[in-house]
């Protein structure tokens, strides 16, 4: 069977700007990454890790659901 | 500019340095004896190392001069991900190389200083492909 892989999707940029406009630099700071990474997190180029986005996710004092989630299909979730 | 790609450059800059330098070295690379190519390739690793600390220099330097901040550097999982990726690519493209040599070596009676040459060369492009998919996938 065919292993198909998870298009995971995510609501940094939203919540950034929902935080006082936090720049990309000051999460990649709070969870301990490169400003690219965030960068690459948000454009959809890079998936990562639970315990990053555990991270990212605490840093917006959201659910990990509410930040990552995936498309299935026309809904997302 | 952020320090990765800085790493990236310089390296690349370097590769370039050397590959220049051993190019005007083999100019009269066919009347090389094995253990004169041998002694060649051992200056151009040692000339290696020295650009690479004098690149890195300067550009850091050149850098500043130039207005540019070099980001923190932070190394986190992505690039930990991309080092190990870039790291196969590496492996995979010398093992192939390798292979290739040995078998010209084997059937086709390439001389043992031209297969010295040529694994140093495919070492050489490996890092080169190397260096330019990690700056890819670093943007």
């Amino acid at each position: 069977m065919a292993k198909s892989k998870l298009d995971i999707g995510n609501n940094v940029r939203k919540y950034r700007f929902e935080l006082d406009e936090m720049t990309q630099q000051a999460l990649a700071d709070t969870v301990g990454v490169s400003r690219q990474t965030i960068v690459a997190i948000e454009k959809n180029r890079y998936s990562p890790s639970l315990d990053l986005a555990f991270q990212v996710s605490l840093a917006f004092g959201k659910s990990l659901e509410e930040v990552f989630f995936v498309n299935q299909g026309d809904s997302s979730t | 500019m952020d320090a990765k790609r800085k790493q990236v450059l310089i390296s690349l800059i370097t590769a370039a340095t050397v590959g220049a330098w051993l190019y005007f070295q083999l100019s009269s690379w066919p009347s090389l004896s094995t253990s004169e190519v041998g002694k060649l390739l051992v200056k151009t690793i040692g000339i290696s190392i020295v650009a690479h600390i004098i690149n890195t220099i300067v550009i850091t330097i050149v850098v500043g001069l130039l207005g540019g901040r070099i980001a923190k550097d932070v190394t986190d999982e992505r690039d930990a991900a991309i080092e190990l990726q870039a790291m196969r690519v590496i492996l995979v493209g010398f093992s192939m190389g390798l292979v290739i040599i040995f078998a010209l070596v084997g059937w086709r009676d390439l001389g043992a200083t031209s297969a010295l040459l040529a694994i140093f060369l495919c070492m050489y492009a490996a890092n080169v492909a190397g260096d330019l998919l990690k700056l890819y996938w670093y943007r």
